[in-house]
């Protein structure tokens, strides 16, 4: 909860500044200004839900104003902001998050077998079932999400599947399976599958992602059988 | 029992193969070559042919001489012909007529045995048949 805030290019001379928001109550009290124009960092802990009331005060070291500037915002938790008293602007310089994530397994199924994928030579009319695993490379809980689409050999699009997992998502360094819909593995010759792995549902981003051969498909070979059998001639050898 | 010049006749049809139902004389100790045709469709194989000369008595074959071979078939989706034989030793028959014939493959017996009664005649010892004096004269 809270967010943190400093300043920069305070005038000439300035001693002290502080900030406060939510008509005055959440305040950080009077903090350092170096020679460099910075202030020293306020690291607040009092909720921000998009307050637009905060406002900037600095000082000399008589407490006399040297820069004053109200109605900034709006501010919210678990964000680093900068206020510019040059501008007289604040600005959100929050790291945008790197996610990390990886297709740690794909797999195949076809009736009661697997094969991982690339699979090859899975008999023809068999039913296929994808199953993708996605790894969390974060140090925190994510919510993943997954998104394929699998063709025939003839470009067809025979099966596409878009989810995010459920609750309670998946822990750091762990791994969630995905189950699509079972689909019909009825031409011979090479499918292929595109699969991306997501994080972040609010600002979807696309963390691993594989496009290739999905299988082959070989014609069914059927199960031995004889027809015609006879006895052609029988001579002396 | 036949005459020599069946029994020669017999011989050239032999060394070029009897189609059943015709009958294959043969001299006790000769090898018997029994030939099969058939389609297959399937995996790849590897299969027994078993082909015998026996006697067949109230339904039951009595196999008095048999032989066995290995043959391979290759993956196919559709019946492909194949043609395979084996030589069957007569060393053990006794001199007989109308032997029976059997042929399969074993690990499929129930659909592809086949069966050819009375086709076999097996020689013994040396036999003479109709010796006379034809005639006489000065010479």
């Amino acid at each position: 909860m809270g967010f943190k805030l400093n300043i920069k290019n305070a005038p000439f001379g300035s001693f002290h500044w502080m900030a406060a928001y939510s008509e005055g109550w959440n305040s950080s009290g009077w903090l350092d200004v170096y020679l460099t124009g910075r202030g020293e960092e306020w690291n607040c802990t009092y909720m921000a839900i998009g307050q637009t009331d905060l406002f900037i005060s600095v000082v000399d070291s008589n407490y006399k104003t040297t820069h004053f500037q109200a109605n900034l915002g709006p501010v919210y938790d678990n964000r680093v902001y900068e206020y510019d008293c040059d501008t007289r602007t604040l600005a959100d310089i929050t790291s945008p998050v790197v996610y990390k994530g990886t297709i740690s397994k794909k797999e195949l199924e076809y009736d009661s077998a697997r094969a991982t994928i690339p699979a090859s030579n899975i008999p023809k009319d068999k039913r296929g079932l994808v199953h993708i695993w996605g790894r969390n490379g974060m140090t925190t809980t994510q919510r993943m999400g997954i998104w394929w689409e699998v063709k025939d050999p003839g470009g067809v699009v025979r099966e596409t599947y878009a989810v995010w997992e459920a609750l309670p998502y998946t822990g750091a360094g762990k791994e969630h399976e995905f189950i699509g819909g079972r689909f019909n593995l009825d031409k011979p010759g090479t499918w292929t599958i595109a699969v991306q792995l997501f994080m972040n549902p609010a600002d979807q981003v696309v963390v691993d992602d594989y496009y290739g051969t999905l299988c082959t498909v070989v014609a069914a070979v059927p199960e031995p059988e004889f027809s015609g059998f006879g006895i052609s001639d029988y001579s002396i050898k | 029992m036949q005459s020599l010049y069946q029994r020669q006749v017999e011989g050239i049809l032999g060394a070029l193969g009897v189609a059943p139902p015709g009958k294959l004389t043969v001299m006790k100790g000769e090898t018997v070559r029994m030939t099969v045709a058939f389609n297959y469709r399937g995996t790849g194989i590897s299969v027994t042919l078993r082909c015998s000369i026996g006697k067949r008595t109230l339904g039951v074959f009595d196999e008095h001489a048999y032989k066995t071979k290995t043959i391979t078939l290759p993956q196919s989706a559709g019946f492909l012909p194949y043609e395979a034989f084996a030589d069957i030793p007569t060393t053990a028959i006794s001199p007989e007529s109308n032997y029976d014939i059997e042929a399969k493959i074993t690990e499929y017996a129930s659909a592809t045995l086949v069966k050819i009664d009375n086709v076999i005649d097996v020689l013994g010892a040396p036999e003479f048949q109709d010796f006379r004096i034809t005639d006489y004269s000065k010479v």
